[in-house]
């Protein structure tokens, strides 16, 4: 019984192959010649896991020169790679010539972006696997035994860790990223975008603000590249975790049309937070190419300082007129409220949008459907004026326990709502600026 | 205004490298030599801003620091034995910038077993705390301070005739000593961890191909401003001490013997330069290493990183730290001795670093319209080759008794 398990174990190494393995193997013609070593391994890209397409043979020393042959001419695969044609079939070049996708130019050694771990890793060797005559990219390597194996060194060192400690993690645990999540940064030198291996649904599955950490940890070049991959939603949304700095560095790098569109797509205080920082002739420019609805709101909104409810807001909410039943505001909002970040809380106005109360989901639901919506509102509402400071908002918010506060202005008109993250995120950056100041002194 | 968000880099890495071993080189040339090593400096400004352009410029546009760029170009293997040689190299570095350290408190009457863990400490909690932006302030302010070397030339009352005299024209006379000076010159001023460390600053700093004109004026300004800081080192040593005739082995002695020559506040001021660019050096080499390092062999790096998230990288930087202090500390070490070893292990290395970038930025698929033009790579491999040559023949030299 151990010993089937110890087989079918054996079997199943042989069955995988490190590509620094195969870079050492001598190549071997029809008539068992030495034609020359192992060099790269050209793989068709856009499959789940693969293939090897063909193998590139590199030989000389002074002059070198470099052939290559389709893989179905690979017929052994051992100690020796050989092949099924005579070595003159081969013609020889100076020039690699230019493959889509090469194991050792694009992957080996270079950095990969690993969207299970949601990191960028340097990879130290590609696992293959081997199915009859085909070999496909199963996994990367990116341990440090990978390293260790990639320096010659991995016999000595198991030696060493195996004598200090026998069941050491180092041993076991193989820090192997399976080929599906991993997204290769080589560019396509020209287009400047990256092929993107994964879905836009995996992308959407990793959280944007581990995203925008990823494409953070890239160069600039391989950074617009992967950023120019994504659609506009996903960019959107990546724009909106990332700080200030970061966002004005990715939008001196995208042309005006591009920068507008994902701005459009952005929720309006986000998009005006940042507006606001820019240049004036460069938010001018911008406001023109952004849809005349959104335009008109940042308009609006930009026109508050950043540190007054005003420049809080968001004029993004649910508004109902006083006269509405309770059945038809929730039909409204079964079918018109998709695009809304949040229902918070829904905002009773009179037809000159003054501020009448304020109702939320569950006390619509468990009203009379006959009653108009006026009948739900809470008996207080709590409203901040656009003028109040962060400060301020905070305190009334936090007085009152809601998560959502209405802003109004000196005749009780409804101009916008600031949402609890809203507010959190700028407390947040007051107390941090405070504590660092207090605690570096710098 | 955008020379002001691209400058610092440059300035900072060409500041570094009047460290304390530079300070040393450059005190002992000025009281043995007087003025005539002066001419030095021009040739010497040029050889450092091509070396540190090609790495600012390959920082700008790869957006990868040099370690990366090794490693994507010539493998593991390669990356792995230059990681090894550039640790061991910029240990010892390490430990010269401590003794600096040392010796410059003792100066001002503080014995080292207080100084050195304290200055240890210190240095890592800037680092292991702060961001890159705080840390590259305090370095910019660490630049400041090596105006008091400038002072410091006033204040030794040289006779300015003679300075520009000799600055100008070039002597090159074939005794071993002077031979051996101004290698020692030439090899403490353009050491192999600064490529790295400005590639890496460059990068971490995210400047735009667009702005690239800026950060090659950023390079060019340090690389005139670290040569004028040495020439007035030479002054001030030359117009007193060589004088004089006293003869010094390290810038301790130069501080000491400036006292009755050029008045108190000269001789402290000079040991105050000491003091700040051993301090500036003693934090810069352990963050070069340990980044260029974890960047090589894809270890996650970076100052703005916690420590958690950074593990080897504030292991590296830790262990250089304790072992430069630590070896400090020990009872009887020969400081020329560390500091000659130090020039050696340098000058080891030099070579492989240079013959590096310049296959790096010669690479077409990397470096695209940014490659070296053939008139550059002409001037390049020209400087190149020289200071392979001279460092060579000085690791030579320092192994032959009779030339010390």
């Amino acid at each position: 019984m151990a010993n089937d398990y110890q087989d079918a174990k054996a079997k199943a190494d042989a069955m995988f192959v490190y590509f620094s393995e195969i870079l050492k193997k001598e190549v071997l013609d029809a008539e068992r010649k030495l034609v020359g070593g192992v060099w790269d391994i050209s793989v068709k890209s856009g499959e789940v896991y693969p293939k090897a397409d063909r193998l590139i043979i590199r030989r000389g020393w002074r002059r070198r020169l470099t052939a290559s042959v389709g893989w179905s001419c690979v017929t052994g695969f051992d100690d020796e790679i050989l092949l099924s044609v005579p070595s003159r079939d081969l013609r020889f070049e100076p020039q690699v010539k230019e493959y889509e996708f090469l194991l050792r130019r694009d992957i080996l050694d270079q950095q990969v972006v690993d969207t299970y771990n949601h990191k960028v890793r340097r990879v130290n060797d590609v696992h293959l696997l081997k199915v009859d005559h085909e070999l496909m990219v199963a996994h990367v390597d990116t341990g440090l035994r990978g390293l260790v194996r990639r320096l010659d060194w991995q016999r000595p060192v198991d030696f060493c860790v195996r004598a200090i400690a026998k069941d050491a993690s180092y041993l076991k645990k193989e820090e192997l990223v399976s080929w599906k999540y991993v997204q290769p940064v080589a560019i396509n030198p020209a287009s400047m975008t990256m092929r993107l291996t994964m879905t836009q649904k995996q992308l959407n599955s990793i959280p944007p603000a581990d995203l925008g950490e990823i494409i953070f940890d890239l160069n600039p070049t391989e950074r617009m590249a992967l950023f120019r991959a994504l659609d506009v939603k996903t960019k959107a949304r990546i724009f909106e975790s990332l700080e200030i700095e970061n966002q004005k560095a990715i939008l001196g790098d995208l042309d005006k049309k591009e920068a507008a569109l994902i701005v459009t797509h952005m929720s309006s205080d986000n998009a005006a937070d940042l507006l606001e920082k820019l240049p004036h002739d460069t938010v001018r420019n911008l406001l023109t190419l952004i849809e005349t609805n959104m335009a008109k709101k940042l308009s609006g909104l930009l026109g508050y300082s950043s540190d007054s409810a005003g420049g809080l807001m968001t004029t993004e909410y649910v508004a109902m007129a006083e006269t509405m039943t309770v059945a038809s505001a929730i039909d409204f909002i079964k079918h018109q409220t998709h695009d809304f970040e949040s229902l918070h809380h829904i905002y009773i106005v009179d037809d000159k949008n003054h501020l009448k109360g304020m109702s939320t989901v569950r006390r619509l639901l468990i009203a009379d459907p006959r009653e108009t919506v006026l009948s739900t509102v809470f008996p207080k509402t709590v409203c901040v004026h656009l003028n109040d400071s962060v400060k301020e908002v905070a305190y009334v918010m936090d007085k009152y326990r809601v998560s959502a506060i209405p802003v109004v202005d000196e005749n009780r008109v409804l101009h916008g709502v600031i949402t609890m993250d809203d507010i959190l995120s700028k407390v947040i950056s007051i107390a941090w600026r405070k504590r660092s100041r207090a605690s570096k002194g710098i | 205004m955008i020379f002001l968000g691209v400058m610092g880099p440059g300035i900072i890495t060409a500041n570094v490298d009047n460290d304390a071993g530079g300070i040393t080189t450059y005190s002992v040339a000025g009281a043995h030599f007087g003025y005539s090593p002066l001419w030095i400096f021009l040739p010497m400004a040029v050889a450092l801003v091509v070396i540190q352009e090609m790495c600012s410029r390959m920082g700008v546009v790869t957006g990868k620091g040099l370690a990366d760029l090794i490693r994507e170009k010539f493998g593991a293997k390669v990356t792995f034995y230059a990681m090894v040689a550039f640790l061991v190299s910029n240990l010892i570095n390490t430990v010269c910038e401590f003794s600096g350290i040392a010796a410059s408190c003792e100066i001002f009457g503080i014995p080292k077993h207080v100084s050195l863990p304290i200055a240890a400490v210190c240095i890592w909690w800037i680092v292991a705390k702060g961001t890159y932006k705080s840390v590259e302030k305090i370095f910019l302010v660490a630049c400041l301070f090596y105006f008091s070397y400038i002072i410091t030339g006033f204040l030794a009352h040289p006779s300015w005739g003679e300075v520009v005299g000799e600055a100008m024209r070039p002597r090159f006379s074939m005794n071993q000593a002077t031979i051996v000076m101004i290698m020692g010159v030439i090899g403490t001023t353009i050491a192999p961890w600064m490529q790295f460390y400005q590639q890496s600053t460059v990068v971490e700093k995210g400047i735009n191909v667009k702005d690239y004109r800026f950060a090659r004026l950023d390079v060019i300004i340090g690389g005139i401003v670290v040569n004028i800081v040495a020439i007035f080192i030479i002054i001030s040593c030359a117009a007193t001490l060589f004088k004089s005739g006293i003869r010094v082995e390290s810038a301790k002695d130069a501080a000491l013997a400036l006292k009755p020559l050029a008045g108190r506040n000269c001789s402290s001021l000079f040991a105050l330069g000491l003091l700040n660019a051993s301090l500036f050096s003693a934090m810069i080499l352990p963050i070069a290493t340990s980044y260029s390092i974890c960047e090589g062999l894809g270890w996650e790096n970076g100052v703005d990183k916690r420590l958690k998230e950074a593990p080897q990288f504030y292991f590296l930087f830790t262990l250089l730290l304790i072992i430069g202090a630590g070896v400090i500390m020990l009872p009887r070490v020969n400081l020329v001795t560390v500091m000659l070893l130090s020039q050696v292990t340098n000058s080891v290395f030099l070579p492989f670093v240079l013959i590096f970038m310049l296959l790096l930025i010669n690479d077409r698929r990397l470096m695209g319209a940014y490659r070296n033009s053939g008139f550059f790579n002409i001037v390049s491999w020209t400087t190149v080759i020289i200071l392979i040559a001279l460092t060579i023949t000085l690791t030579v030299m320092t192994f032959m008794p009779q030339s010390r």
